[in-house]
C-alpha cells in the first residue's frame, strides 16, 4: 500500500442513529458515534452479529435512512444533507448497490437490467455500448445478456447485478450480503469477479456480510458490536487462508457467526 | 368472526378497486330503470302522440344496455376473481374449506350487486322526472311530468341483475371449486411471459392495416352509394381493428424494444419493457374498448348529428312550408284558412304542373311511370329555394334527370338514352346531368325528367289530362310559427291531396332525433363508465403486482418523478391506443355518415370526441393516481 495516492472515498464522522424517539418509546440506539474513513479503491467488510447496527449503518451510508446526528461525506459531499431528487440522482450515480437477493427486474433482460442506471443518466448510446461490454467482460456475463432473469442461475444473477452497481463507475458499491444467496461455487466466483475489479478497476467496494469467507477477500475489515466499531484489522500481506483464521479469531470474541447458528 | 362480517370488511378492504365497477354497474341499472319507466309511462306516450312507434328505440336500447350490462358483469367479476385467487388460497391455508370460501365470495357479490342494484334504482327514482323532463326538451315536448314509480322496470331490472348474480355466483364458485390450493397461489405468478413476436405477427401486422385501409378506403368511397356493403365494412374495421391490436401494437413495442438506441434512453427503457411484459395480457381488453368506444362514438355521432340537423334536414326534405297535389279546390281551401291566421303570410307560391310518362328506368332497365316538368319552372322554384341548382339544357335532346337515390346520386347514368312514350309518340333524349337535390317533398315525389320547354309543350299537347299532375307550394314567413295553421288546414285539405308541411316533417324529426340522442348520452356514458372502469381495474391489479419492481427502481436510484413518468407514459399508451384507434374508425365513418345524411357533421364530430375524451382522460387520471399511490407506498 502507499504505493498510489490514496483519496478519501467516505468520511464518518460522530454518526448516530436513535430509533423510536420519534413517538416518545424505549429509545434504541443503533449506531453510537461512528467514525470512519475509507480511501479510494479499498475493498472493505463490515462485519458483527446480528442486530449490531451493520444493516442500519449500510442504510445510512447508502441513503435510504437518515442519521439521528453526525455527518457522511462521500467524496466531500454531505449526504444527510441531501434532498428528493437530488438524492435519487446522487444514489445512482455515485453509488452502486448489491442486494443478497438480486433486486434485478424481471421484465427486462439482464442488458437492460445493467445499462438501467446509465439510460436514465441519459448517457450516450456509444458509452453505453462501450462501458456495457467491458463490465459484461469482467463479470463473465457476456454469453447471456439477452436472457431474463427467470433464465439464469443465481450466481449469474448475482453477477449481473454487480455489473448494474459498477457500470456508472461509482465512487462507492455497496454490497449487502452479496453471497447470501449463493451456492460455495458462485460465491467463490462472485467473489472473485469483485476482487478483480477493486485490483484492476480500483473500485471502491464496501461489503457488509456474515460471512468470513466472503469477508476474507477483502483488503480490511471492520467489526461493529452494538452499535460501536469494536475493531478493524487489515489483510496486508496475509495469505487469505490466515486472514480467514484471523477474522474466525475476532468473530469468536464478538460472538458473530457462531452466535448466530444458535 | 363470522362470514358476514369477513365479507363486510373484504369489501370495506378492496373499495378502492371496486368503485370503478361499482360506479359502472350503478350507472346500468339506473339506465335500464329509466329507460324501462319511459317506456311504461303514459305521459310520454301521450306526448308523442302519432309517433307512439318510436317508444321500440327505448325497447332496444334497454336491451342493448341489458346486454352490455350483462357482458360487462361477467367480465369484471372475471377479472376480480383472478385477481382474489391468491386471496382465496390464504383463507384455504388457515383452514378455511372450499364451501366456506364460495359462500364468503357469495356474500360478497351479494351485497355489491344490491348494492349497486339499490343505488341505481334510488337514482332512477330521484332522478325520473328530472330526465323525462330533459327528455320533453329535446323532444320539444311540452307538459307536466308527474312522479312515478314504475312496478314493470322494477320487475324488469331485478329480473335481469338478479339473473346475472346467480350467473357469475355460479361462475365463480367454479372459479374457485375447479383449481387447487398450488394453482390459487401460483395463479398471478403464471400471468405474463413477454411479448411473442413472429414472422406471423407482422403477416398479421400487415393483414390489419390492410383490412383497416381497405375498410376506410370502401367507407369512404363506395358506402355512401351502396349502403349493402356496410356489413363487409363494419366486419373490415372491426376485425382490422382486432389485429391491429393483436399484432400491429405489439410489433411496435417489439421494434421499440429491440431498438437499443432508441430504448436506452431515461425513462423509455422502464415502460417499453413494462408494455412488453404485459402487453399480452391487455390485448384483449384493449380491442374490446376501442370496439366498443368505436361503436359508442359512431352512434352518438349519428344521433347528435341529426338531432343538430333536424332543421336542415327537413328544409331538404320539405322544400316548401306547405305543398298539396292540386284538385278539390284546395287553393280555395287554403286562402279561406290562411286568412283566419294574421300571423301567417305567403312569401312565394308555385303551382307545378308535371305529365306522367313511361319510360325505361335508366338506372334498372325496368318499364317505370315518370314525372316531366319544363327547364323554365324547375330553375324558378330552384332559384325560390336557394337550392343552388340551376340546369342549362343545350338542345332539344338534352334532359336532365331528377333522381330519388338513397344517399348520393349515380352519376352513371349521364350520357344514357331514354325513350320517353307518350300516348301516340316517342321521345329520345339523352342526360346531360343528374342531381338527387330536393325541389319539392319527396313523399308524393317520382323521378323526374327535365326537359326544354319546347319539348315540353310538345308532349304536353299529346296527353290526356288525367296524365297531369299539379303540385301547388308556398313557403310562409316563419314556419315555427304556423303550428296553429297548419292544424286548421290539415282539417280541411283531403287526404287524397296529400298535404305535406314543414313544420310536421320538424316536429317529428326532432322527436324522432331527440329521442335518439338521449339514448345516445345514456348509451356514451354506460360505455364511458364500463370500460374506463374496466382498465382501471386491470392497471389497479398490475399495479399491486408491481409494486415490488418499484421498490427496487427506487433503491438503485430512481427518483419518484421519474417513476411517475414512466408509469404515465405507460399508462397513456394503453389508455389512449383504444381512443385513438376508436377516434379515426369514427372519424372514417362520419365521411359516409355525412353523406347519407346530407350534411357536414365535422363539428359534432369534433365536439363529440373532445367530450368523451375529456371524460376518459378523468379515468385516465384516477387510475394514473390510484397507480402511483400503489407502488410509492
Amino acid at each position: 500500500m502507499g504505493v498510489f495516492i490514496m483519496t478519501e472515498v467516505l468520511k464518518i464522522e460522530n454518526l448516530r442513529k436513535v430509533y423510536g424517539s420519534k413517538f416518545g418509546g424505549v429509545k434504541y440506539t443503533a449506531l453510537d458515534n461512528i467514525n470512519l474513513k475509507v480511501e479510494n479503491g479499498e475493498f472493505v467488510a463490515i462485519m458483527g452479529p446480528s442486530g449490531s447496527g451493520k444493516t442500519t449503518f449500510l442504510n445510512v451510508i447508502s441513503t435510504i435512512d437518515k442519521p439521528t446526528s453526525g455527518s457522511v461525506l462521500i467524496h466531500g459531499e454531505d449526504i444527510t444533507k441531501l434532498k428528493e431528487p437530488n438524492l435519487s440522482k446522487f444514489r445512482r450515480e455515485k453509488l452502486g448497490f448489491i442486494f443478497q437477493d438480486f433486486n434485478l427486474l424481471d421484465t427486462m433482460t439482464l442488458k437492460e437490467n445493467i445499462v438501467l442506471p446509465l439510460a436514465l443518466s441519459k448517457a450516450p448510446y456509444k458509452t453505453i455500448k462501450t462501458k456495457l461490454q467491458e463490465i459484461s467482460t469482467k463479470l463473465g456475463i457476456n454469453d447471456i445478456l439477452n436472457k431474463y432473469p427467470y433464465e439464469v442461475s443465481g450466481g449469474q444473477k448475482q453477477r449481473a447485478a454487480a455489473a448494474r452497481a459498477m457500470i456508472t463507475e461509482p465512487s462507492m458499491v455497496l454490497a449487502d450480503e452479496p453471497t447470501g444467496a449463493l451456492d460455495s461455487k458462485s460465491s467463490k466466483e462472485l467473489l472473485n469477479c469483485l476482487e478483480n475489479l477493486n485490483y484492476k478497476n480500483k473500485a471502491t467496494i464496501i461489503l457488509v456480510t456474515h460471512d468470513a469467507f466472503a469477508a476474507s477477500y477483502c483488503t480490511r475489515i471492520i467489526f461493529i458490536k452494538d452499535g460501536k466499531l469494536f475493531n478493524e484489522i487489515y489483510k496486508g500481506d496475509k495469505s487469505r487462508k490466515d486472514f480467514y483464521q484471523n477474522i474466525l479469531k475476532i468473530l469468536l470474541v464478538i460472538g458473530g457467526d457462531t452466535d448466530d447458528l444458535n | 368472526m363470522t362470514l358476514i362480517s369477513m365479507a363486510v370488511s373484504n369489501i370495506k378492504k378492496n373499495f378502492k378497486n371496486y368503485w370503478a365497477f361499482f360506479i359502472s354497474s350503478t350507472f346500468s341499472v339506473f339506465a335500464l330503470y329509466l329507460f324501462m319507466s319511459i317506456i311504461n309511462n303514459k305521459d310520454v306516450k301521450l306526448q308523442l302522440g302519432d309517433m307512439k312507434s318510436l317508444m321500440i328505440l327505448f325497447i332496444i336500447a334497454a336491451y342493448m344496455i341489458a346486454a352490455f350490462s350483462a357482458f360487462f358483469i361477467w367480465y369484471s367479476n372475471s377479472f376480480i376473481i383472478k385477481s382474489r385467487k391468491k386471496e382465496f388460497a390464504t383463507y384455504m391455508l388457515l383452514g378455511m374449506s372450499k364451501k366456506q370460501t364460495v359462500i364468503l365470495n357469495f356474500i360478497e357479490n351479494l351485497i355489491t350487486i344490491v348494492g349497486a342494484f339499490c343505488s341505481g334504482i334510488a337514482l332512477g327514482l330521484i332522478f325520473n322526472k328530472f330526465f323525462i323532463m330533459l327528455l320533453y326538451v329535446m323532444i320539444r315536448a311540452t307538459g307536466d311530468v308527474t312522479f312515478q314509480i314504475s312496478l314493470e322496470s322494477l320487475k324488469f331490472c331485478s329480473i335481469l341483475f338478479g339473473t346475472m348474480f346467480i350467473i357469475i355466483t355460479i361462475h365463480s364458485s367454479i372459479l374457485i371449486y375447479r383449481d387447487n390450493l398450488i394453482d390459487l397461489f401460483n395463479s398471478s405468478k403464471k400471468a405474463e411471459k413477454g411479448l411473442k413476436v413472429s414472422f406471423l405477427t407482422l403477416i398479421i401486422g400487415i393483414i390489419s392495416m390492410v383490412s383497416l385501409g381497405y375498410g376506410y378506403y370502401m367507407a369512404i368511397r363506395k358506402l355512401s352509394t351502396n349502403i349493402l356493403i356496410a356489413p363487409i365494412v363494419i366486419l373490415l374495421v372491426v376485425i382490422g381493428t382486432i389485429l391491429f391490436f393483436t399484432s400491429f401494437i405489439s410489433l411496435i413495442i417489439y421494434i421499440n424494444k429491440k431498438n437499443e438506441k432508441g430504448l436506452f434512453k431515461g425513462t423509455r427503457l422502464i415502460y417499453i419493457s413494462q408494455l412488453y411484459y404485459r402487453y399480452k395480457g391487455n390485448v384483449g381488453t384493449l380491442s374490446v374498448i376501442a370496439v366498443t368506444t368505436t361503436i359508442a362514438l359512431c352512434a352518438m355521432i349519428f344521433c347528435f348529428g341529426l338531432f343538430n340537423k333536424v332543421e336542415v334536414n327537413s328544409r331538404n326534405m320539405r322544400p316548401f312550408s306547405v305543398e298539396y297535389a292540386n284538385g278539390n279546390n284546395t287553393d280555395t281551401i287554403f286562402n279561406d284558412t290562411i286568412k283566419d291566421h294574421k300571423e301567417i303570410s305567403i312569401v312565394y307560391k308555385e303551382t307545378m304542373e308535371f305529365l306522367k310518362v313511361k319510360a325505361k328506368n335508366p338506372l334498372f332497365g325496368t318499364n317505370d311511370t315518370f314525372l316531366l316538368l319544363n327547364e323554365s319552372k324547375f330553375n324558378e322554384v330552384n332559384s325560390h329555394e336557394k337550392s343552388g341548382v340551376k340546369i342549362n339544357l343545350k338542345n332539344d335532346r338534352d334532359c336532365y334527370f331528377f333522381q330519388i337515390a338513397a344517399f348520393a346520386p349515380d352519376k352513371s347514368v349521364i350520357g344514357k338514352e331514354v325513350k320517353l312514350k307518350s300516348t301516340n309518340k316517342d321521345y329520345n333524349l339523352k342526360i346531360t346531368d343528374t342531381g338527387m337535390k330536393y325541389f319539392m317533398a319527396l313523399d308524393d315525389s317520382k323521378p323526374t325528367f327535365i326537359v326544354r320547354n319546347s319539348v315540353y309543350s310538345q308532349i304536353k299537347g299529346t296527353i290526356s289530362k288525367e296524365n297531369g299532375y299539379k303540385v301547388t307550394g308556398y313557403v310562409l314567413n316563419n314556419d315555427f310559427i304556423s303550428q296553429n295553421f297548419i292544424k286548421d288546414l290539415k282539417s280541411e285539405i283531403p287526404p287524397e291531396n296529400k298535404l305535406l308541411t314543414f313544420y310536421d316533417h320538424f316536429k317529428d324529426g326532432l322527436k324522432l332525433t331527440g329521442m335518439m340522442s338521449f339514448i345516445g348520452l345514456f348509451i356514451g356514458v354506460l360505455f364511458i363508465t364500463a370500460t374506463g372502469s374496466i382498465i382501471y381495474f386491470k392497471m389497479s391489479m398490475e399495479a399491486s403486482e408491481d409494486k415490488n419492481k418499484f421498490i427496487i427502481l427506487r433503491k438503485i436510484g430512481v427518483s419518484t418523478p421519474e417513476i411517475t413518468k414512466a408509469v404515465s407514459k405507460e399508462l397513456m399508451i394503453l389508455f389512449g391506443a383504444p381512443l385513438v384507434v376508436a377516434s379515426i374508425n369514427t372519424f372514417v365513418a362520419s365521411i359516409p355518415l355525412g353523406k347519407m345524411m346530407g350534411f357536414d357533421i365535422t363539428k359534432e364530430l369534433i365536439i363529440i370526441i373532445l367530450v368523451y375524451a375529456v371524460l376518459y382522460s378523468i379515468y385516465y387520471l384516477m387510475t394514473l393516481k390510484s397507480y402511483i399511490k400503489t407502488v410509492s407506498s
